[in-house]
């Protein structure tokens, strides 16, 4: 069979079988989904945690610095979306997307972007100020988290981790990074909402959390803050 | 050991330690690259291939259908690019990232991205609307593709797949893929290393050359042409 034809059956293939749908209460992983239309659908928050201007990074500094950025910086994001239950779902260049589930989804991935900012603030920036003096560097990133329905497919090319993420939550997670200061973690309103009190207020009593409209989408009610938790 | 700690430990050994930088000429693999500050630098083209709109598809229509879409695109995309040599190295919900190496790198990557808007164009569009016996949705896309020395490290987070890549062609493949009035878009680094059957068609300059106005008026290059399979 030539390229061509290979890929119109499988074109073909996708389009006349019949997509499977099931509940998951887990995070799939790839295994748990088998690899024609099969489906599984979960209620999901997902986190995605951007570092900002990693083109600047890699255009102005050397590239093991920038790659001791990066490292740094994903490994903690990493670290702490496991350390919250969250499960590390996909790496793709400067940024890191986790999935969180079951009831306290919310509030664990808000505690999560917290705390993630509290790495960059306090773990972060600190050894690259000691290392190479205080203005050399300063990381920034952005947070964004959002909750929905998700639909769980594989793609079927590589063994590992080709699983597709279809939903709101995905993309609204990741355009929320795309958002510029003053904030730096960015949650929708279905977030807020359902989240506790322990990661609305902080220890002081007043809330963390500015209201506002994302403009280009249609004045969707979103949050932004640049707290952290203090662990 | 506390998470704060372990992480802080992590981080100091991250910033502290000396790289150990080889020159690489096979596409890297997480097994190939050490945990520690080992990082393999390689001249690499990078092609991003990126699904147009999919906040649209996901907010407009039912889930299923988004995931044939996105499964289609994510699957002739990755299969285009085995085919002219490049390996996959990352996915990221609706885009696919690819590495290119050796004396064709940015031919071959072009070669891909006019293939891929050539199954979108010809294959998935056609087959969505023969399917569905109307027209319900066209599929958009852009590919971004840059070439430059990338540097190459693990993240230690994951088993697999858990690898950096540093380098302009990294960053400026992803920024080039979010760009809309060209299916494809390429640094002159790229067109400059171009080979004539990806630069001409009969006889004619397939690239527009435009002025990337945010990234400090950098020469980039578009074309909406397609290499048909």
């Amino acid at each position: 069979m030539t390229f061509k034809d290979d890929l119109q059956t499988k074109i073909n293939t996708i389009f006349n079988t019949k997509m499977v749908t099931r509940s998951g209460t887990a995070v799939p992983n790839d295994t748990s989904v088998t690899l024609g239309s099969d489906g599984v659908e979960i209620d999901a928050t997902v986190l995605y945690a951007d570092l900002s201007e990693s083109t600047k990074l890699v255009d102005t500094k050397y590239a093991w610095f920038a790659a001791q950025v990066y490292k740094s910086y994903l490994l903690s994001a990493a670290q702490i979306i496991k350390d919250e239950d969250g499960e590390v779902t996909a790496y793709d260049g400067d940024r890191v997307m986790g999935v969180f589930v079951g009831e306290y989804k919310n509030t664990h991935a808000v505690r999560a972007a917290l705390r993630i900012n509290t790495a960059v603030t306090r773990q972060i920036n600190p050894v690259i100020a000691r290392k190479y003096g205080a203005n050399d560097y300063i990381v920034r990133h952005t947070v964004g988290v959002d909750t929905s329905k998700l639909l769980v497919a594989k793609t079927g090319i590589r063994g590992a981790n080709d699983l597709v993420w279809i939903g709101r939550a995905s993309n609204y997670a990741a355009k929320l990074c795309n958002l510029k200061e003053p904030y730096n973690i960015w949650i929708t309103k279905a977030v807020y909402d359902m989240m506790t009190n322990m990661v609305k207020n902080a220890g002081t009593g007043e809330n963390m959390w500015s209201k506002q409209l994302w403009t280009p989408m249609n004045n969707f009610e979103i949050y932004g803050t640049t707290y952290i938790w203090d662990y | 050991m506390a998470l704060k700690d372990d992480i802080e430990t992590k981080i100091n050994n991250v910033l502290s330690e000396q790289w150990d930088t080889r020159d690489g000429t096979a596409v890297p693999h997480d097994k190939s690259v050490s945990l520690s500050n080992e990082a393999v630098e390689i001249d690499a083209t990078v092609l991003y291939a990126d699904l147009t709109d999919s906040t649209t598809l996901v907010d407009s229509y039912p889930q299923w259908f988004a995931a044939e879409i996105y499964k289609m695109y994510l699957a002739c995309a990755s299969r285009i690019i085995g085919n002219e040599g490049g390996t996959v190295t990352a996915y990221d919900g609706d885009r696919v990232m690819a590495v290119f190496l050796g004396d064709y790198k940015n031919s071959s990557a072009v070669k891909a991205a006019l293939k891929i808007n050539a199954v979108v164009r010809d294959h998935i569009n056609p087959g969505i609307k023969n399917r569905y016996n109307q027209h319900i949705y066209t599929v958009r896309q852009t590919v971004g593709i840059d070439s430059s020395k990338l540097f190459v490290a693990k993240t230690g987070v994951r088993g697999a797949n858990d690898l950096v890549w540093v380098g302009r062609a990294a960053n400026y493949a992803a920024k080039l893929s979010a760009l809309s009035t060209f299916n494809t878009y390429i640094t002159h680094a790229v067109y400059n290393k171009l080979s004539n059957e990806t630069k001409y068609s009969k006889g004619v300059d397939m690239w527009n050359k435009r002025v990337w106005k945010p990234m400090n008026d950098f020469t980039i290059y578009g074309s909406n042409f397609k290499w048909s399979l």
